[in-house]
């Protein structure tokens, strides 16, 4: 009940008074979960970027007399089909996948968001757009990457195109159905009265309030993106060997299922671990953001 | 009133198929350099190219392309693979059964695991069961299907030895790649069982129903549950899209021959006919799915039909 009212409140503020930023903090803080999830992401985040400073051996080096270790002192996480070591590559991989999300979600939030906002101020543009993403959505999220990733052709980066096309309807319907309700306000009349161009009404006037739920929307979709991306790759048609890409190293994995369990364990442990931070934090910013969007997303 | 929001719902739906079947078509269009290229590779012979070019019929105008793609593929004829020169629809047609039947079983488990857990989460609100439920729904959120597909595999098959590793036989081919499916939507459908529930717990008449004295499992599953439903039902249809995108990767894992082998080895072959007759095919189920999900559930709810 407190959130409701401290963001309710707070609603009708500019997002970047730095009282907004405060009262988001405060909520945002005596929420556990969300706590664990901003930690596991910056976790990620820095053995992705210090990834050549503290892995402990070359993920591409090879060593056949190596193949298939157990876990041990030299090779904590163990070593793959190649000898070479698992959790060297893991901290590698953090790198592609944290780089895989964010560039999926870019392409799929500027697109979405520019579309939404063109479909939800303009009645004219809205019917073509709406058509459009309606049929974007009536190809199930994998079918739609599989079926970019067939024309573009196999590879990691046409599995971030393909991600982030298929995250565009999503980005599309929520902004434009942000817009719908924030175009009818008296401030955007107002802007509208004074002669202002519908660029910067859009932009200065319309952007700003309606950033809350698409910022909620990049952290879960982070996340997402991140499972999305590494499925392709798992399924061959992202990450092309020798890249220490999570999925693809499971995808390898599979055959050796029989003989090295760590193998199968520890590049998914990865995977999830970093996903539940994305959605962790998504959920906490959701909540001290805009407690209406709990029932929207 | 009911007839004139189904026949909409129905013209729509036909729209959004002529859509995907254009999307479709033009997928071949929309390859990067020229196509026959692509399938024969840069070192074919220009009769060589000129041949496959006729097979395909790129050789013709667009719109005649179109309706030669689209007359075939409302009789039931997508063509032949480029590269074992079977017919698509017949591949299709004998592989696409295990796929539905994965994602059948899948809705069936994501149901049951994703109501129970909701159901108990809800009565025990802010209470330990509702906090391990709503974990495992958040951790069935997060986890990569491919890799709970493996870790099954490894507990059930590889150390239990109960359930085979891979390939098909018979039902008990289909148990992992379903429960793997099932587990994670499970979690997505607690999520909406739990708030739903909590909704409507939370009204005069489930009171009313308690304090009339009424059994505690009357009053939850009668009272409740019944009114709570519609935005699960919804859910689970509109998940079966999802199910259906999903038992491609557990397919993958399991090595069962379903519809997800002809996209891979097509897609890496590029046998694009047959890459696109599976996207048209899953499409469609899909929308028509979708269709089907929208008329049960305004018979379900009269509201739904005025807005």
């Amino acid at each position: 009940m407190n959130t409701y009212v401290a963001t309710g409140k707070n609603e009708k503020r500019p997002a970047k008074s730095k009282a907004y930023a405060a009262i988001v903090w405060h909520e945002f803080k005596k929420n556990k979960g969300a706590l664990i999830g901003l930690g596991l992401v910056i976790f990620f985040i820095s053995i992705g970027l210090l990834a050549p400073y503290i892995s402990p051996h070359d993920p591409l080096l090879m060593n056949q007399a190596n193949r298939l270790q157990p876990p041990s002192i030299t090779h904590w996480l163990g070593t793959d089909e190649h000898g070479r070591d698992l959790m060297s590559r893991i901290i590698h991989g953090a790198r592609i996948s944290t780089t895989v999300g964010v560039v999926a979600v870019l392409i799929a939030g500027v697109g979405g968001v520019t579309l939404g906002l063109t479909a939800g101020y303009w009645k004219s543009a809205d019917a073509i757009i709406m058509t459009m993403i309606d049929l974007l959505m009536a190809f199930p999220f994998l079918l739609l990457a599989i079926g970019i990733v067939s024309i573009l052709g196999p590879s990691l980066t046409n599995t971030m195109i393909a991600v982030g096309i298929g995250g565009i309807a999503g980005y599309c319907r929520v902004t434009r159905a942000e817009v719908l309700r924030v175009r009818e306000l008296e401030f955007v009349e107002a802007a509208h009265a004074l002669g202002y161009s519908n660029a910067r009404i859009i932009l200065n006037h319309i952007l700003p309030n309606v950033l809350a739920p698409i910022i909620v929307m990049v952290t879960l979709t982070l996340g997402s993106s991140i499972l999305g991306a590494a499925a392709l790759s798992f399924l061959g048609l992202g990450a092309q060997p020798p890249q220490p890409e999570w999925g693809f190293m499971l995808n390898s994995a599979r055959s050796f299922v029989m003989r090295a369990w760590w193998y199968s364990v520890f590049p998914g442990l990865a995977i999830m671990l970093m996903v539940l931070g994305f959605n962790m934090l998504g959920d906490g910013l959701r909540d001290a953001l805009d407690p209406r969007l709990k029932n929207m997303m | 009133m009911s007839i004139a929001y189904i026949v909409r719902r129905f013209l729509a739906a036909f729209g959004v198929l002529i859509g995907v079947s254009l999307l479709v078509f033009l997928m071949l269009q929309l390859i990067p350099g020229d196509p026959v290229y692509q399938i024969l590779g840069e070192m074919a012979t220009e009769e060589q190219a000129v041949a496959m070019r006729a097979r395909l019929g790129l050789d013709q105008p667009l719109h005649i392309q179109y309706f030669r793609f689209m007359s075939g593929a409302l009789r039931g004829d997508l063509g032949r693979s480029i590269v074992t020169n079977r017919s698509i629809s017949d591949e299709i047609a004998r592989r696409f059964p295990l796929t539905v039947r994965i994602a059948l079983y899948a809705v069936l488990i994501q149901s049951i695991i994703g109501c129970s857990l909701g159901i108990l989460a809800s009565l025990k609100h802010r209470k330990w069961p509702d906090n391990a439920a709503m974990l495992g729904a958040l951790l069935g959120v997060s986890s990569p299907s491919f890799w709970l597909a493996l870790i099954l595999m490894l507990v059930f098959s590889v150390w239990l030895e109960w359930l085979p590793i891979s390939g098909y036989t018979d039902w008990r081919s289909l148990v992992l790649p379903s429960l793997t499916l099932g587990l994670l939507g499970g979690g997505r459908i607690a999520r909406m069982t739990r708030s739903s529930m909590l909704e409507v717990l939370r009204q005069d008449y489930v009171r009313t129903a308690r304090a009339k004295g009424l059994a505690e499992r009357v009053v939850v599953f009668k009272h409740a549950f019944k009114n709570a439903i519609i935005p699960i039902i919804t859910l689970i249809g509109m998940d079966f899209g999802s199910l259906l995108g999903g038992a491609l990767i557990t397919e993958t894992v399991f090595a069962i021959p379903g519809v997800a082998q002809l996209a891979i080895t097509g897609i890496s072959r590029r046998d694009f006919p047959m890459v696109q007759g599976v996207v048209l095919v899953m499409a469609v189920v899909f929308t028509m799915t979708n269709l089907l999900v929208d008329i049960v559930y305004s018979l379900v709810n009269p509201r739904i039909r005025y807005q």
